[in-house]
């Protein structure tokens, strides 16, 4: 097991990379690894990506959320501590404001899944919408942990996705699929449309 | 800022944009047009709109009166320093009001975004807002400093692209008013001290 001064580095170097790949921007979204049971790392709250050190990570107890040191952890750290509480089996988070997504988000749909290979990696057939709530308030926490039930994967309406790994690159993995099937469906859509 | 400093910064907006693109790059294509920067004395620096901002030299910016196209934005928005004038592969598509349907739209832009029919009519249209669409298709999206006047009108782009592409969908589903107005409240306070606090 990765000792917690590797965690903040992968964290922090998952949030640069969440950048990189186009899935945040600015200070939104935000990504933690789990430590242990009770224990997980997350990005700090207002904060770029591009201006983070392993330092500026922060060590968050599941169970009471209280954080160690001064900088304050991502706003969002009660839906993180949630899933960590929840689902036993996985170990990293990430939260995104990915295009795709976002517009459906913005419609407030369910996202059909189209393709086998897709519904593998994300877990379901179709990724639910969370109703909508206000950012950082219990309802968001409550209504997104009940959409992703057994997915790796929720959209929140009118805000962005949360999607789950085994591990980091798991999750990862399972953001690009989502847009990829996010594009389908609209595609589809589209072409329906038509 | 002084002149010097804003020369300065006008010749690497370009050189800045490209380092900080991304994270906008599935957005949708902003091409910057024109820049417009007020100095700490008052006066307005604008770039030549007919100059492609990477071939920007020194020539190419020049002082504009107060009471011009920006001198009157400007007057309007005591805290704004920057005003980007740009052309937006999807913002240009849109030509009804764009309610608040994404919440880091309605934390950064403000409660809506709207079409400015008349150029008489952009202060209006641009009230408490970060940016707002022209008549012409092109866009003008303002910030405190360049960084935030650039996030403006990347997440112009990436609202419009939601409120087009939602169409197919059944159309974006509005949040409510009132607490989309909270949030751009809330999170040009509060955000902006705790980037400073955990710094």
């Amino acid at each position: 097991m990765k000792n917690i001064e590797e965690i903040k580095i992968a964290v922090c170097e998952a949030g640069k990379r969440l950048l990189k790949e186009g899935l945040v921007a600015r200070t939104w979204g935000n990504v933690s690894i789990r430590v242990n049971d009770r224990q997980m790392v997350i990005t700090p709250s207002g904060r770029k990506y591009d201006e983070l050190t392993p330092a500026d990570m922060v060590l968050v107890d599941i169970y009471t959320l209280k954080y160690e040191g001064k900088i304050k952890p991502s706003s969002e750290l009660k839906l993180h501590c949630q899933v960590y509480k929840n689902r036993p089996h996985i170990n990293a988070v990430i939260h995104t404001h990915q295009m795709q997504a976002s517009i459906i988000a913005a419609a407030q749909k369910n996202v059909e899944v189209i393709q086998e290979a897709h519904q593998k990696i994300l877990g379901a057939r179709v990724i639910k919408a969370a109703p909508y709530a206000l950012p950082n308030t219990k309802k968001i926490t409550v209504e997104t942990e009940k959409s992703i039930e057994q997915a790796n994967a929720a959209l929140m309406a009118n805000h962005g996705v949360v999607c789950i790994g085994n591990d980091l690159e798991n999750a990862f993995e399972v953001a690009r699929t989502l847009e990829q099937a996010c594009t389908d469906f609209i595609e589809y859509n589209k072409r329906k449309t038509a | 800022m002084t002149q010097e400093q804003a020369i300065a910064q006008l010749l690497s907006a370009y050189e800045y944009f490209e380092q900080h693109s991304e994270g906008y790059k599935t957005w949708g294509k902003v091409t910057v047009l024109q820049i417009a920067i007020r100095l700490e004395n008052g006066n307005i620096l604008v770039t030549d709109r007919n100059k492609l901002l990477a071939q920007l030299t020194a020539s190419d910016i020049h002082q504009e009166e107060r009471n011009g196209f920006f001198g009157r934005l400007f007057s309007k928005r005591k805290n704004i320093s920057i005003i980007l004038y740009t052309h937006q592969e999807y913002a240009s598509q849109v030509k009804t009001e764009i309610p608040p349907i994404l919440d880091d739209q309605a934390q950064l832009l403000g409660v809506s975004v709207r079409i400015a029919t008349e150029e008489n009519k952009i202060n209006d249209a641009l009230c408490g807002r970060f940016a707002v669409i022209l008549n012409n298709g092109n866009s003008i999206c303002i910030g405190t400093n360049l960084e935030e006047a650039y996030v403006a009108a990347q997440l112009l782009e990436k609202t419009s692209k939601a409120f087009v592409e939602a169409a197919y969908l059944g159309g974006a589903k509005a949040i409510n008013r009132v607490e989309a107005w909270l949030m751009h409240k809330f999170y040009m306070l509060k955000y902006s001290k705790e980037a400073k606090k955990n710094k």
